[in-house]
């Protein structure tokens, strides 16, 4: 059935429509008018934002100082990167966390998706129930969390010591920090990627399965050399949405550790917020925010550029 | 051969349990938290029985600032979300139909930006605007999240209607459009209401914009309990039940929504 | 259309008899015998107070609103937050110019100097000499004149002391007491005191301060002082690298680490009042200010039981940061005067009295001697915070810079480090690089 999508209805009829010249007007210029006023809106509220804080950035400006911005060029970026001590370890805490909640989620959630793929008794359900921690707000579930995760009186280390494991410090110790808040972001994520997987799963055509289960193929060598190669372009399309959302992460480390303890968990995000409306040193801020997007950016092509290359 | 298939069969079982069992735990133990005492929750090893009580409900519910800040949500969800979708609405149209990709990718760049990028240029100028802690500013500042997913989702949508039934109104000499107004649109409708829930979801639940942007008028639920969890850290009680509260909305919409939550990610998501 | 006159007659002589009775009833607030201050000379307006959740803004000043603004007719908001979100909000609030607010709270020892500069503070001095915007109640004299002396800075009045603080160390007389252990006098015997009291099978601890990054700085500064150290040399130039510093640091961390609770990182001044109220340490040394909640049987546990001593001395002797919370007018109010009215209410004789009966000390010399706070605080505490005032050094919380916020998150970096087994002159170094830099740049 010839849908949208399908793009043949553009071509197709020819357009003679009635009424006034202004209708008319309006309908051939359309293809402009119709996104007209959201480009307008991301223009202002996005655009015109983002490049003036790239201008910003090549200023020095405290905001609680009673002079204005003061132009110093890259000075801000020379800073950045060869004396800030704490950019390097913010980029490398975002950059572990980032690969490290990109593989658990997706992971899982492909494991979770072959489980929910098949047809059972309470399947609507059981999707349904997966979804909720993707949909609770995040800052509630993060505190819950940390009372979950206190390291004497929480339920977290009941649990570990019931399985014969010894309690973890969870956020209250820089070593187990990352992992801690790695876990929490696995938590409120998986139900996305496992989504997506699901799409993908659902798509995939019968034939290669059934070849291989007539050849003999075990259950995993069946995964390993038909699921997972069909899946690529799914599982990278998964892992550039987690990407990009586990650099900006914000709400649950600002909420459990505000970057600490001591400097331990402080990402990219959680500097910059620091910078701006903490220190209130928004020219330095505006600089370490152009550099942030780019790493984003960069990162994002990337994953773009393997989907492409994964067709 | 029986025995392998039992075998799979209670495999599957358990880590089906075992996956929801992960997800679901900390929900509950939200829940039932919220009924708990002070006393019972500070007991280790923690009490799966106990006496209930409401009183951390009332406390919460009962602060006349607890519902303020609710309702401050609300009016910002669905404020930020309607004029999303007036703006978002034709956008979406206009890139099903004439099939501008390159249009929707701009978009669902917007989604690359970290919200921090955004928030010094808008503080200053709202600052001098005097707009801060005003309704309208904070809900431009949350249209930056909504708009593209509202166009995101919408896109499949409307990418659903079938082509003759807007061919066949061309044909009657209707405009492109009144097309639009008067088959994609009651078509799409269901999508719409969808995408709508999905768009206040995601309002409701943002932090960063109203923590900055919101003051005392318009703070909303978020920013509030992370407030009122800092000066009483230890009142687990209360922060549960504020918790529970906080969160027992989005959950409530999202089962009306839960197909379109599916079709909403993976549309795209798929495509383009 | 006009009907009969007799309601209307009616209803003026009623009106008219009503309205002399209420104001023969008057009380003196709005009569005065000495017919010259005029409290409702700002009626009607509004204003709104950025303040830090303490038990002052909230148990005294919070339930008094109403008083206030029948007095004066002026309607107050008065926005209570949790001190780092408090701060934060302030900042942003302040920078953007708005004229929102119309008085604040600030520590001069974390604010002064930024909000000096920044030109938010509204100087006082011209409202408190004024007759015309100053009841002769206000008596400002009263106020004990090193709290006048900290909400100076750099010779202007910025506002009026609301609490001065010392530190104290706090302590379980009972435990103390069944473990035959004696209250330390020396940094040696704490550390000791701390070791024999620590259970940990048990979940009872020796001792705890703060050790969040930023917040505990103020409880390290007592160790660094008295082992003869201090944050600034005389250019202004930090001093964290000195062996009295190291030693100090060195000290602090290796108690919190040993003798601590779990977890201690991410104790904030909040946790350590909920840690020894709910009878889980030994020992807790912070803010003199706690005693309030400490003695209130509703909230603590150990009501009663908690004995008070100096911290404890040094090779140097002992010294704690003296500091105060200010409450300010803002220099972008639309509404000074009234803001100011608010003020000198909140700050007034009766109003500081009712401070001080709820135990929260009190920069009024007459509130401080009334008997009321005499009898209503535990004896201990007024004879150690009387003992300790003198060598108190003012505003010492931290280093006494622009940059406050930025500083104290390196200094803390360096505690917290400690904390988790960092050596602590590794630690040290690496944040007098840090606070070196960023007075270089802000000063």
């Amino acid at each position: 059935m010839a849908t949208l999508a399908s793009g043949q209805l553009a071509a197709s009829v020819p357009a003679r429509p009635r009424g006034a010249a202004v209708e008319r007007w309006i309908d051939r210029n359309l293809r402009w008018l119709l996104p007209g006023p959201a480009v307008a809106t991301m223009f202002l509220l996005m655009v015109f934002p983002l490049v003036y804080t790239a201008y910003l950035s090549l200023h020095e400006w405290y905001a609680s100082s009673v002079l204005g911005p003061r132009f110093i060029g890259l000075q801000n970026y020379v800073q950045l990167f060869a004396r800030d001590e704490r950019f390097w370890p913010a980029l490398v805490t975002t950059l572990v966390f980032t690969v490290g909640s990109v593989v658990l989620t997706v992971t899982l959630g492909l494991g979770i998706a072959h489980l929910l793929v098949r047809s059972f008794p309470g399947r609507g359900l059981a999707r349904t129930l997966m979804l909720l921690p993707m949909i609770a707000t995040p800052v509630a579930m993060a505190l819950v969390w940390m009372t979950m995760m206190s390291p004497t009186i929480g339920v977290l280390n009941w649990l570990l010591s019931l399985v014969g494991l010894p309690p973890s410090a969870w956020v209250s110790s820089p070593k187990s920090v990352i992992a801690a808040l790695l876990l929490v972001e696995t938590w409120m994520w998986t139900p996305m990627t496992t989504l997506i997987c699901l799409a993908g799963l659902a798509a995939l055509p019968g034939e290669p399965f059934e070849s291989a289960r007539v050849d003999g193929a075990s259950s995993w060598q069946v995964f390993w050399h038909v699921t997972l190669p069909l899946l690529r372009a799914t599982l990278v399309v998964a892992a550039l949405f987690r990407t990009i959302d586990a650099l900006k992460v914000f709400d649950i480390v600002y909420v459990m550790t505000e970057g600490g303890p001591g400097f331990a968990s402080e990402t990219l995000n959680l500097y910059v917020f620091q910078t701006s409306f903490k220190y209130l040193n928004l020219g330095y801020a505006s600089a370490l925010i152009v550099v942030f997007f780019t790493v984003i950016a960069a990162a994002s092509l990337l994953l773009i550029r393997v989907r492409r290359t994964a067709w | 051969m029986v025995a392998t298939r039992l075998a799979r069969r209670t495999g599957f079982w358990l880590l089906l349990g075992a996956s929801l069992a992960f997800l679901l735990f900390p929900l509950v133990w939200m829940a039932l938290g919220s009924f708990k005492t002070q006393v019972d929750f500070m007991a280790y090893p923690p009490k799966w029985r106990f006496s209930p009580t409401l009183a951390n409900y009332a406390k919460v519910l009962g602060g006349s600032d607890f519902l303020r800040f609710a309702l401050n949500s609300l009016i910002i969800a669905v404020g930020s979300t309607l004029l999303s979708l007036l703006v978002g609405t034709p956008a979406a149209y206009g890139i099903a139909r004439f099939r501008q990709t390159r249009l929707g990718m701009l978009l669902l760049s917007a989604r690359m930006a970290p919200g921090i990028a955004f928030l010094i240029p808008w503080f200053i100028l709202f600052s001098k605007l005097r707009m801060i802690d005003t309704y309208p500013a904070v809900m431009l500042t949350h249209m930056v999240v909504v708009l593209p997913l509202v166009v995101w989702v919408l896109v499949g949508f409307f990418e659903e209607v079938p082509a003759e039934l807007e061919e066949a109104g061309l044909i009657d000499g209707c405009t492109r459009l009144g097309v639009l107004r008067r088959i994609a649109l009651p078509l799409a409708r269901p999508g719409i209401v969808a995408t709508a829930i999905l768009g206040i979801i995601s309002s409701w639940n943002n932090f960063i914009f109203s923590l900055v942007i919101a003051g005392n008028t318009t703070r909303t639920l978020p920013v509030a309990i992370f407030n009122f969890v800092s000066y009483d850290s230890l009142n687990w009680g209360g922060l549960t039940a504020a918790s529970t509260v906080i969160t027992l909305p989005v959950l409530v919409m999202a089962f009306f929504v839960q197909k379109h939550i599916v079709r909403g990610l993976t549309f795209g998501a798929l495509k383009g | 259309m006009l009907r009969s006159p007799r309601p209307i007659i009616a209803t003026t002589l009623v009106a008219l008899v009503g309205a002399s009775l209420l104001w023969m009833s008057a009380g003196p607030s709005t009569v005065t015998a000495q017919g010259a201050f005029d409290w409702k000379r700002f009626s009607g307006k509004q204003i709104r107070f950025l303040v830090n959740s303490h038990d002052w803004t909230n148990e005294i000043i919070r339930p008094a609103l109403p008083e206030f603004e029948q007095l004066t007719g002026i309607k107050v908001a008065w926005e209570i937050f949790p001190e780092d979100q408090f701060r934060q909000k302030l900042a942003v609030e302040m920078v953007s110019g708005s004229g929102s607010v119309d008085g604040f709270m600030s520590l001069t020892s974390w604010d002064g100097l930024r909000f000096l500069k920044a030109g938010w503070y509204e100087p006082i001095e011209k409202y408190v000499t004024n007759p015309a915007l100053t009841s002769p109640q206000f008596a400002f004299e009263d106020f004990f004149p090193n709290t006048r002396q900290i909400a100076t800075v750099n010779g202007q009045l910025i506002g009026v002391p609301l609490y001065p603080e010392v530190q104290l160390l706090y302590f379980r007389k009972d435990v103390f007491k069944a473990k035959n252990v004696a209250v330390p006098q020396t940094m040696e015997e704490w550390e000791e005191a701390a070791k024999k009291l620590t259970d940990k099978a048990n979940n009872f601890y020796g001792f705890v301060s703060r050790g969040k990054r930023s917040a505990a700085v103020y409880t390290l500064a007592p160790f660094i002082f008295n082992f003869g150290g201090q944050w600034l040399d005389k250019d202004g130039q930090p001093q964290l690298t000195t062996p009295a510093a190291v030693k100090g640091l060195e000290m602090y961390g290796r108690m919190l680490r040993e003798y601590g609770p779990p977890g201690v990182v991410n104790v904030h001044t909040y946790e350590v009042v909920d840690l020894m109220s709910q009878g889980r340490v030994a020992m807790a040394s912070d803010s003199s200010n706690w005693v309030s909640s400490f003695e209130n049987p509703t909230k603590s546990k150990v009501a009663g039981q908690l004995g008070y001593a100096r911290i404890p001395r040094g090779p140097a002797g002992s010294h704690t940061p003296l500091i105060s919370w200010a409450i300010s007018v803002s220099a972008q109010s639309r509404n000074k005067e009234a803001a100011w009215y608010f003020i000198q209410w909140a700050t007034s004789r009766d109003m500081v009295l009712r401070q001080a009966k709820a135990k929260i000390p009190v920069a009024r010399e007459s509130a401080w001697k009334s008997p009321e706070f005499q009898s209503s605080l535990p004896k201990e505490w007024l004879a150690m915070f009387q003992a300790t005032l003198p060598d108190g050094y003012p505003n010492q919380a931290n280093p006494v810079v622009v940059a406050v916020p930025e500083t104290r998150d390196a200094i803390g970096a360096a505690i917290v480090a400690v904390i988790e087994g960092q050596s602590a002159r590794d630690a040290a170094e690496k944040a007098q690089k840090a606070v070196a830099d960023i007075i270089k740049k802000t000063q």
